[in-house]
């Protein structure tokens, strides 16, 4: 088995060693005295960036100026009010059509576009929104997700072509994008309201700067995916550049680009809760309001139907496997689909009238399909069981007592502990050492910017410490997560039947708005940062078990086939083959766990977490923005941090793991996992 | 070709999404006071709902009685911070319960300084914020009932969490809501440390547990809030309201000095200026209403005892209760 081990592992060789760490450690050793000597500890008042107060002045300005300066009158106020229209003739579109008119459109187009297999899955989750009785705020979250998703899409495929054709552009706005898709929407929400008032135009143009990077960087990829030699017959053709753009690159990435849509489609329902805090409506506000009154079934059931919205949008753009797009293909003729869209047409418009005439389209309250009352008892039941005297482990209760002591508490001193400039020079010397010289150089930066945060107000006093906090339960989290996710996701890459089998659980978590699950995960936790840490591994671990799965199942069957020649055991081949091979694309897994980790540090404040969450809640909430901006950047310097890191790592790695590369899309990787599980 | 299709499949979709788009018609909002003094009430409202039931039961009784008269009003939930910039532009025309203690830099900003937001006067019913603990702690420990009682030892071990280690724990739920509770518990040399909740969901499951557990908890609450009815709780007393605290509370407490009881919030209605001239018997409605802490009680009661929903409480309210409110409408 020594040969394969050389093979597969990646290693350094020793004479290398001393300089592979020597080198990161001496310059960063001197790097800290710098900061030490010249900065001391703690951070000096001087190094203030002064972020705070300035969105403060603006904001105030904001105030005073809404409503009569020019840039209201003409602009902001115009843009609200369409967008406001765009949604409400959305929705009085949805409720012209009534529900049968809706579920037999969304059956027929599914059946279309994605097959009868995937028709049937949309129907039944349109009925299951009615059962649920949540028909009509259901419409105006859909109607709010096709405007927002539509907006975005307008505005990130020609953003997307431009990426593609002139590199600078791209590199210069790589910094905004990320920024976009890591600041918590939370930051951005309120000062929307500012500007676009309350109802649905905030709630849109939050969905559209969170889910717009997804748009632009799928569309990059997708363009970038076009194999040269086709653009290049195309030149030589005589075909100007519109030409090749518009009848070459585009067709061929479109596959591409309707996983774009589809991944907006999916990061858009993820602002659908806090979307209802402005007056937005729709699902978001029953979670809440079922919050208000921790009544977790009614949260729940909303919920359910956030997910089964998911899956019809998802039936909707999904579109047909490869070998099944063939085949449907070769039975087609010009005819058929001529009758097909015929048959169509007259099946909507007859579920149009019969629905008018039936009750006129109020979904019958009859048919209920509400998993109100065994959520509640289910709930119940877990906090009465689980929380105390279960043997041996003693309960939930004593868990979390026990987390807060042995991890969080020890981490988080030390983290807190150490000088500013101590961190900064440790993970400087940590990443050069383990990701290159780059990598190191944006982390100092990032860190040195977090330090230059001063607003006041926030939960510790000091930002710095906050993020340092933050940090700590950011660690403990993604432990525990992966803890889960390595185990659960190398069973799912060795059997095809478990995968499949929890695939639409880790659908459903990864859709499943956070808030519904906060009242039990308190419950069974401790109020403090333990339930926060709860929330942030159930909202993490499908990625990482997703990509875990795929790095084991994408070793190549001849390379097993040959360890199992040479008489190695199943648990050989595991330790010895597919876990070194698949150790990239876990990389990648761990890469997109701290990422949503980092996504839900704002949840995790909400029940208790403290530190940036608060931060951000409270200085939106009482009109500091200054204060929840300044903590707003330090989670997305946190992230940065994180990320180059993890993405240095698993790039230093050999493995099976490069076609799950992530294009830089940072949590819309899910795309990928998905084009590579259809695939 | 499929793939052409199933692309012409999603921008159908997305066109229908797109091409609805088109002008809406605002309703012209009107109301006259006629000839013979005696007000018109027509055109339509909004009004916001904040996510706690005393301002629906407000809301809710205010719509039944406007539209009794021949008015659309309609009700939006809300944020209560994200309601002032809707007060500012008009999109809506009233906040009918307003914690004065938690928006004191918005009542400056918009009331005082901008003028878009007018202050209608109080709605009749009082909050009180306040140190509580459950009934059974209360009973079992009456010395805890006294922030004298909380400065010893034992009442730091007998609260403490694995939060908060050796001192006892404080739970706070809301960090947007009023709070001195850090500096009360600084400025009176109490061996306690603040934990966070971070939202109102998380306090009263903290309470829930603290009930199902019979687990200790001293927290930051208030009066009316439904909780209240469902766990007996006692008022921890704090000293008395002194002039040095009013005066640091009314710099929001950034100095640090507070050291007493919260004093006692009488809630304001928060009419947009626009509705004046936009609607002069709405807003003159709106600026009349007042009733008590025990009216709002009664319809609370209705909805979340008798299980009614907010609007037929409401109703029953306003049935039973023709003097009260035929007086706003003049």
């Amino acid at each position: 088995m020594s040969t394969a081990r050389l093979e597969s592992v990646p290693r350094v060789g020793l004479s290398r060693l001393p300089i592979r760490f020597l080198v990161p450690a001496a310059v960063s050793a001197a790097f800290a005295a710098l900061l030490a000597l010249v900065w001391g500890d703690p951070i000096p008042s001087w190094w203030n960036f002064r972020i705070g107060p300035w969105i403060d002045s603006v904001e105030n300005w904001i105030i005073l100026h809404r409503g009569t300066h020019w840039l209201f009158r003409y602009l902001f106020d115009p843009l609200s009010r369409w967008l406001h229209n765009l949604v409400q003739w959305d929705l009085n579109l949805l409720h012209f059509l009534t529900w049968p008119g809706l579920l037999t459109l969304v059956v027929v187009v599914a059946a279309r576009v994605s097959g009868i297999r995937a028709a049937v899955t949309a129907g039944v989750a349109v009925f299951v929104i009615g059962g649920l009785g949540v028909w009509e705020p259901a419409m105006i979250t859909v109607a709010l997700i096709l405007v927002s998703v539509a907006v975005a899409i307008a505005l990130g495929l020609p953003l997307g072509i431009l990426s593609a054709r002139r590199p600078a552009f791209e590199r210069r706005t790589r910094v905004v994008l990320d920024a976009m898709q890591v600041m918590p929407a939370f930051c951005y929400l309120l000062p929307c309201v500012l500007l676009f008032d309350i109802g649905y135009p905030p709630a849109v143009v939050a969905t559209v700067i969170f889910a717009l990077p997804a748009a632009i960087r799928l569309t990059l990829h997708g363009l970038r995916g076009v194999p040269d030699q086709l653009v290049e017959v195309g030149t030589a053709n005589g075909a100007t550049a519109r030409q090749s753009l518009w009848k070459i690159q585009l067709p061929v990435a479109r596959p591409a680009l309707l996983l774009g849509v589809n991944q907006t489609i999916n990061l858009a329902l993820g602002i659908v809760v806090i979307a209802a805090l402005v007056g937005a409506e729709g699902l978001g506000q029953e979670v809440l309001a079922g919050l208000q009154h921790l009544d977790v079934g009614q949260a729940f059931d909303a919920g359910l139907a956030i997910v089964a919205v998911a899956i019809v949008l998802d039936r909707l753009t999904a579109g047909r496997s490869r070998r099944a797009a063939r085949a449907f293909r070769r039975d087609r003729t010009p005819r058929r689909a001529r009758v097909e869209l015929v048959v169509g047409l007259a099946a909507v418009a007859v579920a149009v009238v019969a629905g008018k005439l039936w009750s006129s389209g109020v979904f019958p309250t009859s048919i209920n399909f509400s998993v109100h009352d065994p959520v509640n008892h289910a709930v119940d039941w877990c906090r009465n069981h689980l929380r105390n005297g279960v043997p041996i482990i003693g309960g939930t209760g004593s868990i979390s007592d026990f987390t807060v002591l042995h991890l969080l508490d020890p981490i988080r001193s030390f983290l807190t502990n150490l000088p500013w400039w101590g961190v900064v020079s440790g993970v400087t010397a940590l990443a050069w050492a383990t990701a290159g010289r780059r990598v190191a150089a944006v982390c100092a930066v990032a860190l040195v910017v977090v330090a230059g945060l001063h607003a006041t107000g926030s939960a510790s006093g000091s930002i710095w410490v906050d993020t340092m906090d933050t940090l700590s339960q950011v660690l403990v989290a993604v432990v525990i997560a992966m803890a889960i996710a390595l185990p659960v996701g190398i069973i799912a890459g060795r059997s095809e039947r478990f995968f499949a089998a929890i695939r639409p659980l880790l659908d459903a978590a990864q859709v499943m708005p956070a808030f519904v699950y906060l009242v039990p995960v308190i419950g069974l936790f401790n109020v403090g940062r333990v339930p926060g840490v709860i929330a942030s591994v159930v909202y993490a671990l499908p990625p990482g078990i997703r990509l875990t799965a795929l790095g084991i199942r994408e070793v190549p069957a001849e390379t097993i086939e040959a360890a199992r020649s040479t008489g190695a055991t199943n648990r050989q081949i595991l330790t010895k083959v597919q876990l070194p091979l698949a150790l990239r694309s876990i990389m990648l897994g761990l890469n997109q766990t701290i990422l949503m980790v980092l996504s839900v540090v704002i949840i995790a404040g909400l029940v208790g977490g403290g530190a940036l969450g608060v931060d951000v809640v409270y200085g939106l909430t009482k009109s500091e923005l200054g204060l929840g901006v300044e903590a707003g950047v330090a989670i997305v310097a946190l992230a940065v941090v994180l990320d180059r890191m993890t993405q240095g790592w698993a790039a230093g790695i050999r493995g099976v793991g490069g076609r799950a590369e992530i294009p830089r899309t940072i949590r819309a990787s899910r795309s990928k996992i998905l084009e590579m599980e259809t695939a | 070709m499929n793939r052409s299709r199933r692309l012409l499949g999603f921008t159908i979709v997305l066109a229908l999404a797109m091409t609805a788009c088109g002008s809406s018609s605002k309703k012209g909002a009107t109301g006259t006071t006629g000839a013979n003094g005696a007000k018109t009430f027509s055109g339509s409202i909004t009004l916001a709902v904040n996510p706690w039931d005393g301002s629906g039961a407000n809301a809710a009784v205010a719509k039944v009685i406007l539209e009794k008269q021949g008015m659309t009003v309609k009700l939006k939930d809300i944020d209560e911070n994200a309601v002032w910039p809707a007060l500012d532009s008009g999109t809506i025309d009233a906040n009918l319960e307003v914690w004065p203690s938690g928006h004191a830099k918005d009542i400056s900003t918009y009331i005082t300084t901008k003028k878009s937001v007018i202050d209608g006067g109080l709605i009749g019913p009082t909050g009180h914020i306040g140190w509580f603990i459950p009934k059974f702690v209360a009973d079992a420990h009456p010395e805890y009932k006294t922030w004298e009682g909380l400065k010893t030892a034992a009442a730091a071990k007998y609260f403490a969490t694995a939060e908060t280690g050796s001192k006892g724990q404080f739970l706070l739920g809301d960090p947007s809501y009023v709070s001195y509770d850090a500096d009360i518990i600084k400025n009176l040399n109490l061996p306690f440390k603040v934990v966070t909740g971070g939202g109102e969901a998380a306090l009263i499951t903290g309470i829930d547990t603290a009930f199902k557990d019979k687990k200790p908890l001293l927290f930051y609450f208030y009066t009316p809030q439904w909780a209240n009815a469902k766990y007996p709780l006692v008022t921890v007393k704090l000293p008395a309201v002194t002039p040095a605290c009013t005066a640091s509370a009314a710099g929001q407490g950034k100095d640090g000095k507070y050291a007493c009881d919260y004093p006692t919030d009488h809630l304001l209605k928060a009419i947009s200026a626009k509705l004046q001239s936009k609607n002069a018997a709405a807003f003159g409605f709106l600026e009349k209403m007042k009733w008590t802490d025990a009216d709002q009680n009664t319809v609370t009661r209705y909805k979340n005892e008798d299980g009614m929903t907010i609007e037929a409480a409401a109703q029953k309210w306003v049935d039973a209760n023709q003097s009260v409110w035929k007086a706003w409408l003049t």
